[in-house]
């Protein structure tokens, strides 16, 4: 196809999202082509409009429609425990489990020093500050657990060191439903390390 | 040795390399690949070869073993262990990702694959294992961990990220130490995993290849084989040398300290087998090192490896080369041995010659 043909900048630009090949950015543009046109439009002012309508919360990083989230405005939640999560999905799945009632810090992204981000990418500074001001006592570090996840735990634990925080890291080890015989010797090295009485 | 052999009982490849299409029915015990060079024989092992290790041994990427005239090529095997046979199914793809069948069906995980198949190759450039740095006798270690141990080589891989991230801060302007500190946590724990899996391999191979040197040296000479740890493999003993090194470090731009500066020694009468040892001696080292490695990991996987022996009879003589022979028939492998002269492997018994020219192949 050639340059300025509408399909072909449409398949371009779908393709790159995640987990969307050539085939099905081609199947989907042919899709809202053969699609009533009102559907096309909607979309697309839902896209352009995305960024405007959706905010990142000043305190902690999540998204909402206003300057702070809704987590940070509800007087429920603790606020002297802090879960520090790389990415707003992640927050999203810890608050599907229920299993925690503080509130977020969200670093959108983590240190990768392959990849160029370092400690002045992510918004450490604000956890300290929010550390001391609103008297948290206990930090939460639920990165992930690759090593790039790893080595951001860590660091909050440096960084959290000299401070009046106790920095505690979600339990790792052996997922439910999981086979011991295909768990990494760290994994299981922890999973035993953290073992419970019965 | 009483454990079941592997057998590969039937080879077919399609689109791999120059060789088209083509079918291999091996025998049980020797099979000897003969040919002019670039005829192909080479191919053939290297086949086999990604069939276990799931890499080229000649560091080839993906769209160089695809045949210049295909799209994609195919590499699948009927291997007989000791219960079933399974038949292993490989599809590389040129612009896609490599695709793996075992019985037909998505393996589990990569670990459940390697259970599968464990493949020892020798080949002419790993002498450098005799003669060169230390790098190529630890990926010896680590290849070996990686087939019998299905999680080393996740370990292995993050402490190699771990090392990466913590040198390219070492090599900035500016530096937080606490950020260089968060690795050298992660460093001294899986390094400590990495450092114990391989002294203890090194423990169970050293009498194997000191032995396999003197049946195929034929000489009483001392060869010495032991695990140099740069630093103990324990985490504080890591966390406090990389902590130590970390002025130095900083000069330099890279970490000194950790199991990736290891070295596995090799002395022949208490001298470095790199500075002392003749060209033949250095040749039945890593002979010697191939037949421990076979050894091994036929007594920890319980089934013996199939053995890929390139080009061969160019890099022994005659008499180590039949002692070469007698040592292997004894561990009751399937082997797989190329050259350009099948008269120069002096084996009379148990032996199949298959004749390969451009690619095709052909049983005598």
């Amino acid at each position: 196809m050639s340059q300025g043909d509408p399909i072909a900048e449409l398949v371009s630009l779908l393709g790159r999202l995640p987990g969307i090949g050539e085939r099905t950015a081609t199947r989907l543009t042919f899709h809202v082509l053969g699609s009533d046109p009102t559907y096309a439009r909607a979309l697309g002012e839902s896209l352009a409009q995305i960024h405007g309508r959706v905010k990142r919360c000043t305190i902690c990083g999540n998204y909402g429609a206003e300057e702070t989230c809704a987590i940070c405005r509800d007087p429920r939640r603790e606020a002297e425990l802090l879960c520090v999560v790389a990415r707003v999905p992640d927050l999203v799945a810890i608050e599907r489990s229920g299993s925690f009632r503080g509130r977020y810090h969200v670093l959108h992204g983590l240190l990768a020093p392959l990849d160029g981000v370092g400690p002045d990418d992510l918004p450490l500074h604000d956890l300290v500050a929010r550390c001391e001001s609103d008297g948290v006592r206990e930090v939460v570090v639920a990165t992930p657990l690759s090593v790039e996840g790893e080595a951001t735990a860590l660091y909050v634990a440096e960084v959290l060191r000299p401070k009046r925080v106790k920095v505690s890291r979600i339990a790792s080890g052996v997922p439910h439903g999981g086979e011991l015989e295909f768990t990494d010797q760290i994994t299981l090295g922890r999973a035993f390390a953290g073992r419970k009485p019965l | 040795m009483t454990l079941a052999p592997l057998r590969v009982e039937r080879l077919i490849t399609r689109g791999f390399r120059n060789l088209g299409v083509s079918r291999l029915d091996p025998g049980p015990a020797f099979n000897v690949i003969y040919g002019d060079n670039g005829a192909g024989k080479s191919n053939l092992l290297e086949a086999l070869y990604y069939l276990g290790a799931l890499r080229s041994f000649r560091g080839a990427k993906t769209e160089s073993l695809v045949g210049l005239d295909d799209d994609h090529a195919v590499v699948r095997a009927k291997v007989a262990g000791e219960a079933a046979p399974r038949v292993l199914d490989v599809r590389l793809d040129r612009h896609s990702a490599r695709k793996l069948r075992l019985d037909g069906k998505r393996p589990r995980s990569i670990a459940s694959w390697h259970q599968a198949i464990q493949v020892v190759l020798f080949h002419p450039g790993d002498l450098t294992l005799a003669t060169g740095s230390p790098e190529p006798r630890r990926s010896f270690l680590d290849r070996i961990l990686e087939q019998m141990d299905p999680t080393y080589g996740s370990t292995l891989s993050s402490y190699n990220k771990a090392l990466r991230s913590r040198n390219r801060l070492l090599k900035r302007e500016q530096v937080d130490r606490r950020s260089v500190r968060a690795y050298d946590t992660m460093l001294s724990q899986a390094g400590a995993v990495v450092g114990q899996a391989r002294a203890q391999l090194v423990a169970d191979i050293a009498p194997r290849t000191e032995r396999a040197f003197r049946d195929v040296a034929g000489v009483e000479l001392p060869l010495e084989v032991r695990y140099r740890p740069r630093v103990p493999p324990e985490p504080e003993a890591i966390l406090t040398a990389l902590r130590e090194s970390y002025d130095k470090d900083r000069a330099r731009g890279f970490t000194a300290e950790g199991p990736h500066a290891d070295d596995l020694s090799l002395r022949v009468r208490s001298v470095a087998a790199k500075h002392h040892a003749s060209q033949g001696q250095h040749r039945a080292i890593v002979l010697a090192l191939k037949v421990a490695e076979l050894d091994v990991l036929a007594s920890r996987v319980g089934r013996v490896p199939i053995l890929l022996l390139d080009d061969v009879s160019s890099e022994l003589d005659r008499r180590r080369n039949r002692r070469l022979f007698e040592l292997l028939g004894s561990l009751g492998g399937q082997v797989f041995l190329t050259t350009t002269h099948p008269e120069f492997i002096l084996l009379e018994h148990n032996r199949v010659d298959f004749r390969v020219e451009d690619g095709v192949l052909r049983r005598d």
